[in-house]
């Protein structure tokens, strides 16, 4: 039987699971990328920010593409961000990442890339919500898209 | 001994922000597209991603398709300083990933390849032309008689 107390840790836990992640990044992770895109700015007489949110957008674009991916011998169409969930999360078999959109956010006067992620649970293969983003597999994830976006990953929060 | 890997890729993408980029330099330094292409690739992989030093976006590349932790192997980004190729190209040193969990060998197959190929292109915006598995000690070069699978 389940004790009141369990029952309301439970009852928290999903509460938390079903908020929406915003994961915040920051500036590029090398001096070269930055002076590239700085570059860029001023080839096509546009601000340094708008360059630099428009290259993250443009990966998170590209990442959004589905392809067929073998796993155990069996086809699975993934995009990138299911991809980088399941190597993160060392799931037993395929799960699929929440929906992910492309956002900005506003810090002491500067804008930076976001990526919304619509809720805390990986999905299974019946899209069904069933494996639950915690708070260290969010920040691992964090990390690999650091490497894979080449933009420093700030931190993330989970909101209602 | 072991194989290495040959992937190459062709001109720019027009659609892709970096094409009007390499257009611009190539007017700028008074080159061809061609070269400001492979100018640009190896600027983008040498210094960005810094792949000589280690293999981090191949590793992220490799896991993203094979979706395991793997190890990639080194790679190098090369073109014909002879002008025997023009096209940029990676260059891998054997013709398997390791799976870190168990430290595994996994063969490196053209369905991989093609794969990381159009993850490349999609990201970069150089087309992907295809990659080979050399026999031992076979020329990485890439030229006109290049048959890829």
């Amino acid at each position: 039987m389940i004790s009141v107390s369990m029952r309301n840790e439970l009852s928290h836990a999903n509460e938390t699971l079903t908020k929406r992640i915003e994961m915040y990044f920051g500036s590029p992770t090398s001096n070269e990328l930055l002076e590239k895109l700085e570059k860029r700015a001023i080839e096509w007489n546009s601000s340094v920010e708008a360059i630099l949110l428009g290259e993250f957008e443009h990966i998170c674009n590209s990442m959004q593409k589905k392809r067929v991916l073998k796993y155990e011998e069996k086809d699975y169409n993934m995009s990138g961000f299911d991809s980088h969930c399941v190597v993160h999360a060392d799931t037993e078999g395929v799960f699929f990442s929440p929906p992910v959109q492309f956002g900005k956010y506003t810090h002491n006067g500067s804008t930076y890339p976001k990526l919304i992620l619509k809720d805390g649970y990986l999905r299974n293969q019946s899209k069904k919500k069933e494996f639950p983003l915690t708070d260290l597999l969010i920040d691992k994830i964090g990390i690999g898209y650091e490497q894979y976006f080449n933009f420093e990953f700030i931190g993330f929060k989970r909101l209602p | 001994m072991t194989n290495q890997i040959a992937m190459y890729f062709g001109h720019s993408i027009p659609e892709n922000p970096r094409h009007k980029e390499i257009e611009d330099r190539a007017i700028e330094w008074g080159c061809t597209i061609n070269f400001a292409i492979l100018e640009d690739f190896d600027w983008t992989f040498t210094h960005i991603h810094k792949v000589h030093q280690d293999s981090e976006i191949f590793n992220m590349l490799f896991q993203i398709v094979t979706l395991k932790s793997v190890q990639a192997p080194q790679v190098e980004v090369k073109y014909g300083k002879d002008n025997s190729s023009e096209v940029p190209t990676f260059l891998f040193a054997n013709s398997h990933i390791i799976e870190k969990s168990t430290n595994k060998k996994i063969p490196i197959t053209h369905e991989i390849l093609d794969q990381i190929g159009s993850e490349i292109e999609n990201i970069y915006g150089y087309v992907y032309i295809g990659s080979k598995i050399l026999n031992h000690g076979e020329n990485w070069v890439f030229t006109k008689s290049t048959a890829l699978p």
